[in-house]
C-alpha cells in the first residue's frame, strides 16, 4: 500500500508491504518515536493504532529542532 | 509517549462527569486530555513555572522572542492568553528561503494575536549569517546564537521592556544539560538557570517553557491553529542538540519522567552548589558600542571588525 504523507512542507511516499497501516507504522517507517512525533489524519491527531488508508490526508509532524 | 488506549476519555472531563475523548497523553503527568484541555494545561503549566521561579508579572514588558519555529510562537500565544503584556521581536538572520519563511510566519501570527513584532534585519546591522558564517571561527549557530542576544538586549532596552523571554523548552534544556555535563562544563552548568537577573545593562531573560517538552509545545501549536516553520534552518544540520534529543527520547520511552527529573534535580540540587562558587565577575562597557560585555570590546564588534577586514 503507499501513502502520501506531508512531512516538514514536503511530499512523501511511503511503501507497505501490508495492507492494514496504522499511523504507528508511518512514524515506525520514518524512524520516529511517538516520544517527539505525531501524525495528523484529516486535521485530527491520530493515535498509533489508529489505522490509516491512502485517502486520508496525512501529514507528520515531528517535533525534534536543533539549536 | 506512550499509547493512549482506545476510547480513554479526558481525565478532566471525567472528573466534571463530561464524556469527551482524549486525544493527548502525558505518561509522566498521568494526564490523558481532550484538546480543550491540553490547551488549558499547557497555559497552567507556563504560568506556574513563570511563578515559580519568579520570572515576571502583569506590570512588566515583555519581548518575546520569535523565531517563526513552534516555541516562541506558542509562548507567545500562551503568554497573551494569560493576560500578560508580550510583544514579539524577529531577528531576520538573512539566511535566504528559510528567513523569508520564518518571517513571513512570524508576520501573520502578530497580525492573528494583534500584537506588535518588531523586526532588526541583521543585513541591516551586521551581516546576514552566510557572510558571518564566512569570517567566523565559530559554527555558524553559536555566531547567530550571540548576534540574536546582543541585538534582543539591546532593542529591549531601547524600545523599553524589561523581560526577554525565549522559547527554550524542557528538551532543549535536558540536550544542552546533558551535553554540558557529558563535557563537565562547569562555566556553562553555572549559567542553566530558566532566570538570568537583570544587571549591568543586560535586560533580565527568561524560559518559561522551561518545563514544557517540544512535542507539547507541537502539540500547543497545532491545537491553537498556529502554523510554524517547520524545517530546520540549514545552517544547524548536524548539530549535536538533536542526536540528545533522539537518545534521551528512547530513555524517556522506557522511563517516563526522567528528563523532566533530570532538569528540576539539577535546579534544585546542582545548581545551587555551583552558584555559590561563582566568582561573579562584573561586565564592563563594549568601548565601541556600550553594550555590556566581559571583554573590553564585545564579541559583535569583534566581528564587525573581522567583517570589514575581509572585504
Ligand atoms: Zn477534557
Ligand atoms: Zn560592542
Amino acid at each position: 500500500m503507499e501513502i502520501k504523507i506531508k512531512y516538514r512542507g514536503k511530499e512523501q511516499t511511503l511503501t507497505f508491504e501490508k495492507e492494514k497501516i496504522t499511523a504507528g507504522d508511518i512514524l515506525k517507517a520514518m524512524g520516529l518515536s511517538p516520544e517527539y512525533a505525531f501524525v495528523v489524519k484529516n486535521g485530527e491527531i491520530a493515535q498509533e493504532d489508529e489505522t490509516v488508508s491512502p485517502q486520508d490526508e496525512i501529514k507528520v509532524v515531528n517535533a525534534i529542532s536543533g539549536g | 509517549m506512550a499509547k493512549l488506549k482506545k476510547g480513554t476519555r479526558c481525565s478532566i472531563c471525567k472528573a466534571k462527569g463530561e464524556k469527551e475523548k482524549a486525544v493527548v497523553f502525558l505518561p509522566h503527568h498521568r494526564l490523558a486530555l481532550c484538546r480543550k484541555h491540553f490547551v488549558s494545561w499547557f497555559e497552567k503549566r507556563v504560568e506556574k513555572t513563570v511563578k515559580e521561579f519568579r520570572m515576571f508579572s502583569k506590570k512588566d514588558r515583555i519581548l518575546v522572542a520569535v523565531s517563526g519555529g513552534k516555541d516562541s510562537l506558542s509562548l507567545w500565544n500562551a503568554l497573551v492568553n494569560l493576560g500578560y503584556q508580550a510583544d514579539g521581536f524577529y531577528i531576520d538572520l538573512g539566511i535566504d528561503q528559510y528567513s523569508q519563511d520564518s518571517k513571513q510566519l512570524a508576520l501573520s501570527f502578530s497580525e492573528k494575536i494583534d500584537r506588535p513584532l518588531h523586526i532588526v534585519s541583521l543585513k541591516e546591522e551586521l551581516a546576514p549569517i552566510p557572510v558571518i558564517d564566512t569570517v567566523s571561527n565559530r559554527p555558524a549557530c553559536s555566531a547567530c546564537g550571540t548576534v540574536k542576544r546582543y541585538y534582543m538586549n539591546r532593542y529591549a532596552k531601547e524600545l523599553g521592556y524589561n523581560i526577554i523571554a525565549t522559547g527554550h523548552n524542557l528538551d532543549d534544556e535536558v540536550a544542552v544539560l546533558f551535553g554540558n555535563t557529558l563535557h563537565w562544563d562547569v562555566n556553562y552548568l553555572k549559567r542553566q538557570y530558566p532566570v538570568l537577573e537583570e544587571e549591568d545593562g543586560f535586560v533580565r531573560k527568561v524560559k518559561p517553557l522551561c518545563k514544557i517538552t517540544e512535542k507539547e509545545s507541537a502539540l500547543y501549536a497545532f491545537f491553537n491553529g498556529i502554523e510554524y516553520i517547520e524545517y530546520e534552518c540549514p545552517f544547524s544540520e548536524g548539530a549535536s542538540s538533536i542526536e540528545y534529543k533522539e537518545l534521551l527520547s528512547r530513555l524517556e520511552e522506557k522511563h517516563p519522567g526522567t528528563k523532566l527529573q533530570f532538569y528540576t534535580n539539577f535546579l534544585k540540587n546542582m545548581y545551587p552548589i555551583l552558584k555559590e562558587h561563582e566568582k561573579k565577575e562584573k561586565p564592563k562597557k563594549c568601548i565601541i558600542c556600550g553594550e555590556p560585555t566581559y571583554a573590553d570590546i564585545c564579541s559583535v564588534c569583534k566581528m564587525r571588525e573581522r567583517l570589514k577586514k575581509a572585504v
